[in-house]
């Protein structure tokens, strides 16, 4: 890419420093533009319609074409060229600035200044290395007297980085020419440092926004005031435990980041653990921000839906964006039925863990025959469920008094399936958190998901003895990921392949951590060293055994025959044995003398 | 490592500055980046081998080459600011007179195109006093271009060969060039370059006006003379803020990122045991007869 070669559009300004090769657009560099749905529903709570907006860093189209909507004049500031000359010729309306930081000229302020992917990426390898506080400060000024001041700051605590594979001092991306990271005192530390820093550039915070799971991308956007919340505090736990999960499916991470999520939440340490901070401040004046929770369930097309947590008579949930139903194979999507107030009760799966951490057999078998016996009663006459009925896993249940409902109630699937397949499926998934997640649970010597399975099972109820039922129910288990993941009919028939053979080895879905990987190898080993330690005995054993028969034989051999002959080998043996003694006595004499 | 390493004698600078009497420098284990750059330290196609130190000259180019992908990039300084450190201006220096003007210049691949005439009205404009114009060694050999700045009035001069593929290194071109530098009171050019920054270290008051030139097929990969424009205001102009000007210069010849020479021996691969190694080499006289410069009868 060169300045000379395309021509630079008329709305784009090289103002100095512009990175000419540069991309912030680069995911596999760890670079990705700032967004996400829950930031562009945010900013709608922010636009100032007719006025004038800088937005800082690299964003998402759809953060300029919320602004762009709303008649907002829109000057953008990129340090990387390429980005700079894409978004001029997408944006005709917005001025674009290409350049550092230092050299925007900020003659005009404006009304709403937007940093969705903090300030440490507004400098250019060619600008001066400034200090976290001087390049906030900067920003801050371009801010215009009643003017709002959107910041996302990275917490460099947060749980992102905290279950990252790599350490952040490690970090080697083309970005980290200049780490500062924690080096730089001037960096806020906490939430509270933030909004004080703020502050000191003469605007006035409002509440602070805890994000989370990626600083640059949030999926959940969480005032502080509302993290602690008794009434939500569960609610938010799986909400927070869901994007962590969604975001690092399938990575390899230094340890699991959702028992991290549901954690933080309930320690009502969500402010010091969030991946990021969001502050919205404004210069004279103050930017009340509506007390909601914003949510994106980020999932593959079609399902990707967002909805607000308010409090409104109790807490709920309502549907952002569309609302139409959506389908995929065999499952549907409703995002209508999430609207309405936010079920209170406790999570089946956490429930069931916990009967089993305290080895309450008794407690868990009464609560999997409540489970089975619930499911039944969803069943027709013929023993079949249909529709949501088949998705029971234990992760999607809350318990609330004596029944069931589920935490997400807009998915439902075509399937019908016998209720004890439903069920299976349900306490399958059970096993294998038990033992990927490396639970401690009444059972450790069953060293297969389908034996605890038929364990769980028998105390449900049920005989699972064949493998009928259980291939069934990886059968569903491989359809339903397969449609919401949008597999190919292959992918599935794989997918099935590898969910059948699980064993000691494996880690918990999702993620695969070097923590619950290095669990798998103690259990490996155990494993290894308990059938090493039953061969040596089986060894031992044999030898004793193939001893006393080797006696036997010997003994067998000396009383067969005639009575003649048995009296013969008798004598024989007999005066073997004579000369046995007689020669030992003789040895022994002689060596008395010898020492005398 | 790479044959620019040897280019203008920077290998030879830095093997003096080390205590190495060696002809030629012992080989480094690495790039040194051998001219002012605005790219990732290289020039333009040097085959690079992934993974070697990369020694540039100031931090913003590590930062530079870092962005562009870049690990092992080892600021040094330029070997310019260590020649200053080992000859010194000396206390009984005449008089400095005059500028020293660089036009802007091509090499042998590349030829400049521009109105020579042009920028010797400039120059005229601009300068007082007695002007030198500096020409590259292609462009001095070019009876034509000598013929248009000669009839103006200036001194003519070039400071000789930088080298190629290891042949004809004139192991003190930088010493001649500061030698002449030293005799002016002025430095300019009509492209901000190493020369300009030469200057200003060599204690030139720097300037960069006049016409830009344009180079024959200029790989615009790097923004051309705008982008220098943009990064760099203070050193454009006929009349600079000195003191903006010379922090810059400073800041871009790494003149306060000097290394000791014991981190300078480990860093370019000159251990003791190597040195020695290469001491032990013979290099056979028959090879150095046959290598004769190419300046020869070209130089005054």
């Amino acid at each position: 890419m060169t300045v000379a070669s395309g021509g630079v559009p008329g709305n784009l300004r090289l103002i100095g420093s512009e990175m000419l090769v540069w991309s912030d657009d680069e995911p596999q560099q760890q670079r990705t533009p700032a967004g996400g749905a829950v930031l562009v529903e945010l900013l709608t709570e922010l636009v100032r319609p007719g006025g004038r907006a800088f937005v800082a860093g690299l964003h998402d189209d759809a953060v300029l074409s919320v602004l762009e909507a709303e008649s907002m004049q829109v000057t953008c500031l990129l340090r990387s060229y390429p980005d700079a000359a894409k978004a001029a010729k997408a944006h005709p309306g917005v001025e674009v600035l290409c350049g550092d930081l230092t050299k925007v000229d900020s003659a005009e302020p404006f009304d709403l200044v937007l940093v969705g992917g903090g300030v440490e990426r507004l400098s250019s390898a060619d600008g001066p290395q400034l200090s976290w506080q001087e390049r906030a400060e900067l920003v801050a000024g371009l801010v215009g007297v009643g003017g709002t001041l959107a910041l996302v700051h990275e917490n460099l605590l947060g749980i992102h980085r905290l279950a990252a594979l790599t350490p952040p001092r490690g970090t080697r991306t083309d970005a980290d020419w200049t780490p500062s990271d924690g080096f730089d005192a001037t960096r806020p530390a906490s939430a509270r440092e933030l909004a004080a820093t703020v502050a000191g550039f003469g605007l006035e915070p409002s509440t602070t926004v805890l994000a989370f799971p990626h600083p640059q991308r949030p999926t959940a956007l969480v005032p502080l005031d509302l993290a602690v919340d008794p009434q939500l505090k569960v609610h938010l736990q799986a909400v927070v435990t869901t994007a962590f999960d969604q975001a690092f499916d399938g990575q390899t991470m230094l340890m699991d980041p959702r028992p991290l999520a549901s954690g933080a939440m309930r320690a009502e340490a969500g402010s010091a653990l969030a991946s990021a901070w969001l502050v919205v401040a404004t210069r004279e004046g103050q930017q009340t921000l509506t007390p909601r929770a914003l949510v994106s369930d980020e999932r593959t097309a079609p399902w990707p839906i967002r909805y607000e947590l308010m409090h409104l008579d109790g807490w709920n949930r309502r549907v952002l964006g569309p609302r139409a139903l959506v389908t995929r194979n065999v499952l549907v999507r409703d995002p209508q039925a999430l609207d309405g107030p936010v079920p209170d009760g406790v999570p089946l799966l956490d429930h069931l863990i916990a009967l089993g951490m305290h080895r309450d057999v008794p407690g868990l078998q009464m609560a999997l025959a409540q489970f089975a016996a619930w499911a039944s009663t969803r069943a027709d006459a013929n023993g079949r469920v249909s529709g949501a009925d088949v998705l029971i896993l234990p992760s999607e249940l809350l318990v609330v008094d004596d029944t069931f409902v589920r935490w997400d109630p807009s998915w439902s699937t075509e399937l019908t399936v016998p209720v004890e397949v439903a069920v299976a499926r349900s306490l399958r998934y059970f096993a294998t958190v038990l033992i990927g997640a490396g639970y401690s649970h009444p059972w450790p010597q069953l060293d297969s998901v389908d034996e605890l399975t038929r364990v769980l099972g028998g105390l449900a109820g049920y005989d699972w003895g064949g493998d009928d039922v259980l291939r069934q129910a990886v059968d569903l288990q491989a359809k339903l990921t397969g449609a919401e993941l949008g597999l190919t009919d292959a992918e599935i028939a794989e997918l099935r392949v590898k969910l059948t053979g699980l064993d000691q080895g494996i880690t918990a879905p999702g993620a695969e951590s070097v923590q619950d990987l290095r669990a798998a190898v103690e259990r490996l080993r155990a494993e290894l060293d308990h059938e090493k330690a039953t061969n040596k005995w089986n060894e031992k054993l044999l030898l004793g055994r193939e001893k006393a028969l080797r006696k036997a034989e010997g003994r067998v051999e000396l009383l067969s025959g005639t009575f003649t002959a048995r009296m013969g080998k008798l004598g024989l043996a007999l005066a073997r044995r004579v000369l046995d003694v007689a020669r030992r006595v003789l040895r022994r004499n002689g060596e008395e003398q010898e020492e005398a | 490592m790479h044959h620019a390493n040897v280019f203008y004698g920077h290998a030879d600078v830095m093997a003096r500055y080390c205590g190495i009497d060696l002809d030629p420098a012992p080989r480094i284990q690495g790039y040194l980046q051998h001219g002012w750059n605005i790219g990732d330290g290289l020039a333009p196609g040097t085959p690079y081998v992934a993974g070697s130190p990369l020694f540039v000259w100031s931090e913003k180019q590590r930062r530079r080459s870092w962005s562009l992908g870049y690990r092992n990039v080892v600021v040094v300084g330029a070997p310019w600011a260590y020649l200053l450190t080992m000859e010194p201006e000396p206390a009984d220096l005449p008089e400095r007179e005059g500028t020293i003007y660089y036009p802007f210049h091509g090499w042998e691949g590349q030829h400049v195109h521009g109105d020579h005439k042009r920028l010797i009205r400039q120059i005229r404009e601009v300068e007082d006093g007695p002007v030198t114009i500096c020409l590259y060694w292609n462009e001095y050999r070019m009876r034509r271009v000598r013929r248009i700045y000669e009839d103006a009035g200036f001194r003519i001069v070039t400071h000789g060969y930088r080298g190629f593929w290891w042949r004809h290194t004139d192991r003190f071109f930088l010493s001649r060039q500061l030698a002449e530098l030293r005799r002016h009171k002025r430095v300019a050019s009509n492209r901000l370059s190493s020369a300009v920054f030469y200057g200003a270290l060599a204690g030139c008051e720097p300037a960069v006006y006049g016409d830009t030139m344009t180079l024959q097929d200029e790989d615009p990969t790097f923004g051309g003379v705008a982008r220098q424009r943009r990064l760099w205001p203070e050193m454009h102009g006929a009349k600079l803020d000195l003191a903006a000007a010379h922090q810059t210069a400073r800041d871009e010849m790494g003149a306060d990122r000097i290394l000791p020479p014991e981190a300078v021996r480990r860093l370019f691969g000159w251990t003791e045991e190597q040195v020695a190694f290469r001491r032990s080499l013979e290099i056979d006289p028959a090879v150095e007869a046959a290598t004769e410069s190419p300046m020869a009868g070209v130089m005054a």
